[in-house]
């Protein structure tokens, strides 16, 4: 593994279990179609975020700037080259570049509606297909798309939401020693990347380790009936639109049950899924708290399970 | 590049609706492509996707969102015109798409011009290209397929009406069925090549059967009885012009065809009116309620039918196994109540097997017939009411070019390079490959969806605390503001008592924010409504020097009852005349009327009439209402 000195490791983040875990079960499992991290200010989002590259020996993370213009989104004519020999050819964008790999929209919600409709588009088919400027051209763009937004600057567009596998609810951390140790870390971390880091590489390769071994597991997990049939029962319930839910429910199950290393996936898994799966998905009604109680949320999924398996 | 193996046709679960549409128009392509509306994450772009692979040599073109005219319809060959001075036409999606499929997923993203563009050459079948110097045509007759989430807005009548078919397309509500749909999605996954190969024989078996129908289709009749019953059907269901009974007629050929039969039957028709006529019915210039209870003009309705019948009794009752095709399969795979309500309205299962002559009677009311789909229209409706606006900013979507008006500052490069292009072989071009001249410069034009910018001008006085008026209010503002948010409308809030009207939450397009705020909205003091209306105008001026596309609305929510004047004169005086003076100032204004109590004074409906806004009582202002109410309002 080469150092990143410029990067945070991503073990020496402080707490905030459920993001982090989002983030691994994506780098385990691309399928799983990424993770949105909703949150405020200064919660370690982005930095989660970027730390991820050193967990992937084989992927990067591309970042698309919110201020991006849809020529360099999906790529253009390549001017230059045109005026120098009278030749088109494409000059491919930000959706070529991470393809493979994971594409991180930093502010997601203020992204403009035109380049919200290139990234759906590009992610609901795994290709780009440019048809534009004189130019047809079309490659892969299969991408782990990840998101990171402050809902109080505005929400995000349902289809998009939907586009997104999994969601994160971030707050910051509340309790006083967590916090005097982001303090601590933070601070240590920029007198001396270096050293910093090495403090961790033992943690960031077991990390590491751990989830090359969940990749090979992932397609010998197996899941019982009863299991899926409830998670069919819970999406109905909760009124969520089509089948992605279920389907979304089911491969976090799987992966998850990968990452902890057993090949039989739980109940817990199932309910720790659908916690990051489904906030996002149901519907809304007026004078609703936008945020779920999750207590009730977990109890209330135990108790179907129990009926379920008897 | 593309994946090889794409997800079988015959392995999707359910969505009988869909599937038989869209082998209809294989068979068919005179029925005029389909439209798929419905709910994210319900297979529609999967499935539409999958005919290229049970159609070998049928190719699924797609139309990105991001594409520009000239690749559209084709363009001018730069390279051949730079090289060799020559004009040659490089074709472009529409060639491509001939004899083929063009799809277009989230068709009402697509901008305006290039949709009108595409139906157009979609209905004549000719692409008819005169652009940069080129005369060219070229065939392009296509299955037209859009599919779109009416979440994200609702396409305009008119463009619906261009699709051949519509289906609504929902998630299964079943669990076994839902249970399926996730265990086949992730063994595809595991293994496509493995998946596909247990579909192989179903695939096989299907595409036989829709190149036995394509040929079975010329000699398919249809009777002059039924064919006035097709005409009866569109008359009654209010269509615009003929597309509906062209689709009508042409699907119910499809579907004989499909059977193997050389006579289009009733049942077939019948089978084919959602199809055709579900996103075409209009409601009547006369009310709704007359299609149900005034039968009396129905009486000549079925005159006129029953001289048809000796036309229709030499055509044979469908057969059983007919029935039991994987094409009627919508029998017995109930989706939800909505379907099955459909379904039994339709009354097929009515057919015996036996020599007998079917009935004319109740099943040919045209109007029992569309009655079902009265109600599912209803449902159609929906929300989405983003506006798409030209705009002059740089932001936005670049669809296509014109000849720039003064100084140019967004080039259209590609245009800019065609039209220089000819002319390089007589130009000096100082060493560079292209030179390029003042009067070639092209400019982009580009297309931005605009949300509509609401604000809120909520009464806090005092009158406002009665009888729980404001509770009321805060009701229907937050319905207000949740429908809002979906469509990217910017939301925000003033309120006014007291000697002030204070910005509480500026414009935002945060739910989150505006809940909140909501939420602690005090009330009490005088009425200040002269000054509001005035701020609230102030505001908006102020929000369009940002952002010049800005669709501002203003929804006033008071008694109209103001008792604080401008100028130390008549508070309402004041208030008229403000609201004649802001009537110009292109702004939307709705009045929600708040006034309780026996006695009323009627102030707001004056308010509202010079603003020359419109004007709703606060009771009238249900959940339900609100949605449609304030689109008509933004319509208008």
């Amino acid at each position: 593994m080469n150092i990143r000195r410029d990067i945070y490791p991503f073990t020496a983040i402080v707490a905030q279990v459920l993001m982090k875990e989002a983030l691994i079960l994506n780098v385990i499992n691309p399928r799983i179609g990424g993770v949105l991290i909703r949150g405020e200010k200064g919660t370690a989002k982005s930095t989660a975020v970027r730390a991820l590259a050193d967990l992937l020996p084989d992927k990067k993370v591309v970042e698309l700037p919110i201020s991006s213009t849809e020529d360099r989104v999906v790529g253009t004519l390549d001017i230059e080259h045109t005026l120098k020999t009278g030749e088109k050819r494409f000059e491919p964008g930000v959706l070529a570049e991470a393809d493979g790999n994971i594409l991180y929209v930093d502010e997601v919600n203020l992204l403009d509606d035109h380049i919200v409709d290139l990234l759906l588009d590009a992610a609901a088919m795994g290709v780009n297909i440019v048809e534009r400027e004189g130019i047809s051209y079309s490659h892969s763009a299969r991408f782990v798309l990840v998101g990171t937004m402050n809902p109080e600057e505005g929400d995000l567009r349902p289809q998009l939401l939907d586009r997104f596998g999994l969601t994160v609810e971030v707050v910051g951390e509340q309790k006083l020693e967590d916090r005097v140790e982001v303090i601590r870390r933070r601070l240590a971390f920029e007198e001396n990347p270096q050293e910093f880091y090495n403090d961790y590489r033992a943690e960031q390769e077991k990390l590491a380790h751990n989830i090359e071994h969940a990749r090979e597991l992932l397609n010998r997990v197996s899941l019982q009936d009863q299991l899926l049939e409830l998670t069919a029962e819970l999406a109905i319930k909760l009124g969520v639109d089509g089948h992605r839910a279920d389907i979304t429910i089911i491969k976090t199950a799987k992966t998850l049950a990968a990452y902890r290393l057993r090949t039989e996936v739980t109940q817990q898994d199932i309910i720790r899924a659908a916690e990051l799966v489904l906030p996002h998905r149901m519907r809304r009604k007026p004078f609703e708290e936008s945020s779920l109680d999750f207590t009730d949320f977990s109890r209330w999924i135990s108790a179907q399970l129990g009926e379920v398996q008897g | 590049m593309m994946e090889d193996v794409l997800f079988p046709f015959s392995a999707i679960v359910d969505q009988e609706e869909v599937k038989k549409a869209l082998l209809l128009n294989l068979i068919s392509p005179r029925i005029g492509g389909l439209l798929l509306c419905g709910e994210k994450g319900t297979a529609k772009s999967t499935i539409v996707r999958s005919l290229s692979q049970l159609c070998p040599g049928l190719k699924v073109v797609t139309l990105p969102l991001n594409a520009t005219e000239d690749r559209v319809v084709g363009t001018l060959q730069m390279e051949t015109a730079l090289k060799e001075g020559k004009k040659v036409f490089e074709p472009g999606i529409l060639a491509a798409a001939n004899k083929n499929i063009l799809y277009i997923d989230e068709v009402n993203l697509l901008s305006n011009s290039l949709i009108n563009t595409i139906l157009d050459v979609a209905a004549s079948g000719v692409n008819h290209v005169e652009r940069e110097g080129l005369s060219h045509s070229h065939p392009a007759s296509f299955i037209l397929i859009g599919s779109m989430n009416p979440e994200e807005g609702e396409l305009k009548p008119q463009l619906l009406d261009r699709f051949g078919f519509f289906v609504e397309v929902r998630g299964s509500q079943e669990p076994r069925r839902r249970m399926e749909i996730v265990k086949k999605r992730l063994t595809f996954e595991e293994n496509p090549a493995s998946f596909l190969e247990n579909y192989r024989e179903q695939e096989e078996d299907l595409l036989q059967r829709i190149l036995q129908a394509k040929k079975q289709l010329a000699k398919v009749k249809i009777s002059p009885g039924l064919l006035q019953l097709i005409a009866e059907l569109n008359l009654e269901a209010f269509t615009a012009g003929h597309r509906g009974d062209l689709a009508l007629a042409e699907g119910a050929r499809a579907l004989a065809a499909y059977y193997g039969r050389d006579q289009v039957l009733v049942d077939d028709i019948k089978e084919i009116i959602p199809l055709a006529l579900s996103h075409r019915w209009r409601t009547p210039p006369v009310s709704l309620s007359d299609l149900q209870e005034d039968d009396s003009a129905a009486e000549d309705d079925d005159s006129a039918l029953e001289e048809d019948q000796s036309t229709l009794q030499n055509v044979p009752p469908r057969t059983e196994e007919e029935n039991s095709s994987p094409l009627s399969k919508s029998d017995e795979v109930k989706e939800g109540d909505e379907t099955e309500a459909e379904e039994s309205s339709l009354p097929m299962e009515d057919i015996s097997t036996e020599d007998q002559v079917f009935e004319i009677g109740d099943p040919f009311k045209a109007k029992d017939i569309l009655k079902p789909l009265v109600d599912h229209r209803m449902r159609n409706q929906g929300s989405g009411r983003r506006s798409k606006t030209r705009t002059q900013s740089r932001l936005g979507r670049y669809v296509k070019y014109r000849l720039p008006k003064g100084k140019v500052s967004d080039i259209a490069f590609d245009a800019t390079l065609r039209a220089a292009a000819p002319y390089q072989s007589v130009r000096d071009r100082k060493g560079m490959a292209v030179s390029i001249h003042a009067e070639d410069l092209r400019e982009k034009i580009r297309e931005r969806r605009v949300g509509n910018t609401i604000l809120f001008l909520v009464d806090a006085s005092g009158s406002m605390g009665v009888q729980e008026r404001m509770k009321t209010a805060k009701g229907a503002i937050f319905s207000l503001l949740h429908s809002a948010y979906q469509k990217r409308d910017m939301v925000g809030m003033m309120i006014f008592r007291g000697q002030k009207a204070e910005l509480v939450l500026p414009p935002t397009r945060s739910v989150d924010l505006a809940y909140r705020c909501l939420k602690e909205l005090p009330v009490g003091g005088k009425t200040p409504l002269a000054l509001a209306i005035n701020r609230s105008v102030e505001l908006i001026k102020a929000l369009r020097v940002k952002d010049q596309d800005v669709i501002p609305t203003v929804i006033l929510i008071s008694d109209g009852r103001t008792n604080v004047a401008l100028k130390g004169e008549d508070p309402l005086a004041d208030v008229l005349t403000v609201a004649g003076e802001v009537a110009r100032e292109r702004i939307q204004f709705v009045v929600v009327d708040t006034e309780a109590g026996f006695v009323k004074l009627g102030l707001a409906r004056r308010i509202a009439d010079q603003l020359g806004g419109f004007y709703i009582r606060l009771e009238d202002l249900y959940e339900g209402e609100l949605a449609s109410t304030l689109k008509w309002v933004l319509k208008n």
